[in-house]
């Protein structure tokens, strides 16, 4: 990894640190619901994928191109789906008459995510191991993107959770497009576009916690 | 000569057999899920050993890349078998799952010890601490996750296999450190996470941590 690298995975992590140790803080004091608390696991996993990009470099003497540290991304994708699948689907699809045109519609979500992943590691001189490994962190918020798309489309439902959650949303989804971009070009080795993904990625992630706090207490009211 | 992790197996194991003819059923739990947690700590000896030889890796990547995936998987499925078997209630299932953890952390330091030629107190209490609160708190996870197995079957099948994923990056960055040559800053971090999770469960009383959690 280069030098410069290095030091904007350095400032990365130090951002998400700071933003879930303030997010951990605000919502210790109050009891918040479970699904905020996952979106925040989500983040402590995004954390420990950026932590071990950064302690790798140091402590190591060689990296492999797909290691362990991707376990971060699919962990953060595997929260996110938990939250969305696990605890709001069930509250917020009332099954209404237009809600199946609207799954059909969610669909892209996933679709467009592994589309462009594939664009970019295939395009790519590297070996098709390393394509078909790299792209198994990706699935999991490919899977969760499905639910973000579904919840920002779906019309409000009857106890208005779907009005409240709508910007963390749309904020997951760009954070989980931005990420695949992030990973496909790591692969591929396009250094530059991997940087401004990583880039936005983070901050991304970083917005959609902080928005997680607000609603959050919108949400303690609404029920 | 014999296998050296099995006599010390049996060496701390037996004594630890002996107390369950004493005692409540819940420091019994307890102790079982000790040696339930030495018995997966022997049984993923011998797997990292036949995978190690199977697969082409310097020692160094397949300790942080491998080991903590087997090693995790391994200790997930006794507390993911307790929690469908015996539906216990939350506290129960946290408790054991960092018992089972606590366990294959004294047979991992016992055959590290054994192996290492310098030893001293100092080594001890690193290991002791880090390997042990790293283990347990990495086990809890899993068990915070199957505890859902009965009220939220949905969110038990994707939290417990997220919880599972946060566990080895956890455990992957751990092992890190510790081959790393920062020994101290990764037997430190785990106890500060201990300390975290400690303070932000405080304010709860014994009755409703296992709800509120």
């Amino acid at each position: 990894m280069e030098r410069y690298s290095i030091w904007l995975r350095s400032i990365e992590l130090l951002a998400v640190a700071v933003v879930l140790i303030f997010c951990v803080l605000k919502m210790h004091k109050k009891r918040f619901a479970l699904y905020f608390k996952i979106f925040l696991c989500a983040t402590a996993c995004y954390l420990l994928f950026l932590l071990y990009d950064v302690i790798t470099v140091i402590c190591l003497s060689m990296q492999l191109a797909v290691d362990i540290g991707d376990i971060g991304v699919l962990g953060c994708g595997a929260f996110l789906f938990s939250a969305n699948f696990g605890q709001m689907d069930g509250l917020v699809d009332e099954k209404k008459r237009n809600s199946c045109l609207i799954k059909w519609l969610s669909l892209l979500a996933p679709i467009c995510l592994l589309a462009v992943f594939c664009l970019l590691t295939f395009s790519s001189n590297v070996s098709l191991s390393f394509k078909i490994f790299g792209i198994i962190p990706v699935l999991s918020g490919a899977i969760a993107s499905y639910y973000h798309l579904k919840h920002i489309l779906l019309p409000d439902d009857s106890l208005g959770l779907l009005k409240i959650v709508r910007p963390t949303n749309i904020f997951a989804l760009s954070f989980l497009l931005f990420n695949t971009l992030f990973m496909g070009a790591s692969i591929a080795n396009y250094v530059i576009f991997k940087e401004i993904a990583g880039i936005l990625s983070t901050l991304f992630i970083c917005v959609m916690s902080g928005c997680l706090i607000k609603e959050a207490k919108k949400w303690k009211t609404s029920i | 000569m014999e296998n050296v992790n099995l006599i010390l197996y049996v060496a701390i194991a037996v004594p630890l057999f002996t107390v369950l003819l004493f005692g409540e059923i819940k420091s019994r739990m307890v102790v079982i899920f000790l040696l339930i947690g030495m018995t997966v700590g022997l049984f993923c000896g011998e797997v990292n050993t036949l995978v190690f030889n199977a697969i082409p890796l310097p020692e160094e990547l397949f300790v942080v890349n491998i080991s903590p995936v087997i090693e995790e998987l391994c200790k997930a499925l006794p507390i993911i078998a307790y929690a469908f078997l015996y539906c216990p209630s939350r506290k129960n299932l946290l408790i054991s799952s960092f018992a089972l953890g606590v366990g294959f952390a004294i047979l991992e330091n016992a055959i590290i010890i054994f192996s290492v030629e310098k030893i001293s107190l100092w080594f001890a209490l690193i290991r002791g601490f880090g390997c042990g609160i790293s283990h347990g708190l990495c086990t809890m996870a899993v068990g915070y996750g199957c505890s859902f197995i009965y009220k939220r079957r949905k969110l038990f099948y994707t939290g417990t296999f997220a919880l599972l994923l946060l566990a080895i990056i956890l455990h992957a960055i751990y092992n890190l450190l510790m081959i790393g040559n920062y020994v101290v800053i990764g037997s430190v971090s785990p106890i500060v996470l201990l300390i975290v999770f400690r303070l932000l469960t405080r304010g709860k009383s014994n009755k409703k941590l296992g709800n509120s959690l």
